[in-house]
């Protein structure tokens, strides 16, 4: 399992576009990825969990992954969060 | 007979009545028995979801808007969620029902959950839910979905509620407006309607009971009413109406790139309100002649931790780079009990727009002010940004920002941090105590800039959004005109300095004729009327409006000036009004 913090720069959080974007980045790697929030544990791939998590701009999170593509999931997926709106 | 709605924009519309009943009629519970029905039944629910998400698909690819492939796209990648479909199979399982009811189960306890969420936002989007629920049954149960695209005439959609559904569809060509019980101007649907340029009308009480398939009606999405019953001298003063406004817009491509001029060339500004990122390719595309108003509230909301100062900067860069020589005007944090923001300090107030909001609150707290300012000081490097303060009711109060300003200009500057050190600076006036010694405080600043949707609120000490005295909230109210024109003469002859507007009047055709009178230089307008502004202020002559105005400051009643303008703008727009 690999991990790394991240913060969210998205001025809408990961709701809307930014979250939908993140969850079908998310389905294109096998290994199951997790996003730490406030202590709760998000499923990456289910939408309704990231929208649920009410992950807001500037917010800190630990991102997870866990399985064979782990390193180019975490790497993708904290290059998506921490990019931002531009 | 006419109802009175919210308007949610997009024109006028002339059409027949088309009631659309969304609703899933009762289903009748079924029991399943064998292991052979369950598993028979837990396919049959795969096969339903697989075609939904086909025709979302579809649906997606067929899109021409933006907001609408989004839409779909997230239903799609919803109704793709493995645990969705686990707990569906899972109710079947326990519960030994059919796929009806372990759809209708699941999405609504996921509709639930969504709602629970203290964020506007998700609330809205559990609506969504609603509407791909009843997809989901609809397809289950065999019943057709409501075909836009086999309308021969012009159209109005009428329903207690509008599912965003319905206008996912490319096929929209006859339907010239919809008209709903529910809903607000930023319901999914508001946006929606105004991404397709659809004239609606909100929020009408009983509307799909009182109105019959069939019947003709006239939509005013503009002015936020429906009217029915209609006699021929009616339909065709309306659809007079709707032509003068379609040659009206036909002719605004062409406004894009010529000069903000009167008909005699008098150069004027017309900018753009801003208030969201997502804006800003629309914003560029209008060619406005600026931002004559960035609102950064959206930059503070929806978060749990105070934005940081490079955050702030790198947006405010982005936009003074796209922006290069024309103003971007900045309005600091305007914001008050009203709005939730969990990591400032203001307590919910029994009447927050008279409360501790604003530049009230920023002056208060000075740390938190300076970051903000900081991160506009370093833009004003990278393009021609300018600083404006809200709600300013005194002369103290600019003292008091000026002060702050000028110690976040020295931070800057002991760090060697570049940033423009003739930076303007201006004020909304949108107090009247403000409008009133305008003449004593346009000394301290470089520009105004007019709030009308507040300075009309707080002249009059009406609240617009209270249909019971709405009536009074009016442009043409003497008083308020008089306080704008005090406005406008302190500013007239001192050099470098500019007075402008940002509000709904001044994009409103009837007052902009005043406005141009009054020697108002410049207009700050939604992003969608900046080409309709430009090309009406292009039909006016600044002499005569002058005139107009000086007649108008001699009647007495709002409805009088109203009457007077009406008359001038038939003869000034000539075709186009």
């Amino acid at each position: 399992m690999v991990k790394k913090d991240v913060v969210v720069k998205s001025v809408s959080g990961l709701h809307a576009r930014p979250g939908s974007n993140l969850v079908e980045l998310a389905l294109t790697f096998e290994s199951n990825i997790k996003l730490i929030h406030n202590g709760s544990s998000i499923n990456a791939k289910e939408i309704l969990e990231v929208m649920m998590g009410n992950i807001n701009c500037g917010d800190k999170l630990t991102v997870e992954a866990e399985g064979v593509d782990e390193q180019k999931a975490l790497d993708s997926i904290c290059e998506y969060i921490e990019k931002g709106d531009e | 007979m006419k109802y009175l709605g919210n308007k949610v924009g997009n024109g006028l519309a002339l059409g027949k009545v088309y009631i659309i009943n969304t609703k899933i009629p009762k289903i009748e519970k079924k029991t399943l028995i064998t292991d052979d029905e369950i598993t028979k039944e837990k396919e049959s629910l795969k096969v339903i979801l697989n075609e939904v998400v086909k025709d979302y698909e579809k649906l997606e690819k067929e899109a021409s808007e933006d907001e609408i492939r989004q839409l779909c796209n997230f239903y799609k990648i919803l109704l793709n969620s493995n645990s969705l479909i686990t707990s569906m199979e899972e109710v079947i399982d326990k519960e030994k029902c059919d796929r009806n009811e372990a759809i209708t189960k699941v999405m609504k306890r996921k509709a639930d959950e969504l709602s629970l969420v203290d964020n506007a936002y998700l609330k809205m989007r559990s609506k969504d839910i609603e509407d791909v629920t009843n997809k989901l049954l609809r397809k289950s149960l065999g019943i057709n979905e409501i075909d836009l695209s086999k309308l021969k005439e012009d159209t109005i959609l009428v329903a207690e509620e509008i599912p965003p559904s319905i206008l996912l569809s490319s096929n929209l060509g006859y339907v010239k407006g919809i008209v709903s019980e529910l809903g607000g101007k930023t319901s999914h649907v508001a946006i929606l309607a105004s991404t397709l340029g659809i004239p609606s009308v909100f929020g009408i009480k009983e509307i799909s009971k009182t109105l019959t398939d069939g019947e003709l009606i006239y939509v005013n999405g503009n002015e936020g009413y429906i009217e029915n019953n209609l006699t021929n001298t009616k339909i065709n003063e309306i659809k007079d109406k709707i032509k003068k406004e379609e040659l009206l817009k036909a002719s605004l491509e062409e406004m894009k790139d010529k000069p903000s001029l009167t008909k005699d060339n008098k150069p004027l500004l017309i900018t753009a309100n801003a208030g969201e990122l997502s804006e800003l390719d629309k914003l560029l595309e209008v060619n406005s002649d600026g931002i004559g108003l960035f609102r950064t509230e959206f930059l503070f909301l929806n978060r749990s931790v105070a934005p940081d100062e490079e955050y702030l900067f790198n947006i405010y860069k982005t936009f003074a780079e796209k922006f290069k020589e024309k103003p971007l005007i900045i309005r600091t944090l305007d914001i008050g009990g009203d709005k939730k923001c969990p990591y400032l300090d203001i307590k919910e107030e029994q009447n927050p727009f008279l409360g501790y909001r604003a530049i009230r609150y920023c002056l208060d707290n000075k740390e938190f002010f300076k970051v903000s300012l900081r991160a506009m000081l370093r833009a004003s490097h990278y393009g021609n940004v300018m600083i404006m303060y809200p709600m300013i009711s005194s002369l103290e109060e600019i003292y008091k920002a000026s002060e702050i300003l000028d110690e976040a200009k020295r931070e800057l500057a002991s760090k060697n941090i570049p940033f423009n050190k003739n930076i303007k600076v201006g004020i909304m006036v949108e107090v009247p105590s403000t409008a009133i010694i305008s003449d004593m405080l346009i000394d301290e600043v470089d520009f105004f800039s007019i709030g009308t949707n507040d300075l009309i609120q707080y002249t009059v000490a009406v609240d617009r959004l209270n249909p019971t005295v709405s009536n009074l909230y009016s442009f043409y109210n003497p008083g308020v005109i008089r306080l704008i024109k005090k406005t406008i003469d302190s500013c007239l002859d001192k050099k470098e300095k500019f007075v402008g507007m940002c509000g709904e009047m001044a994009a409103d055709p009837l007052a902009i004729i005043l406005l141009v009178g009054l020697g108002l230089q410049e207009f700050s307008v939604n992003a969608s009327m900046v080409l309709k502004v430009k090309k009406l202020i292009s039909l006016i002559d600044s002499k005569e409006a002058k005139e107009i105005a000086n007649k108008v400051l001699t009647l007495k009643t709002a409805k009088e000036i109203e009457t007077y303008l009406e008359v001038c703008a038939k003869k000034i727009y000539g075709k186009y009004y």
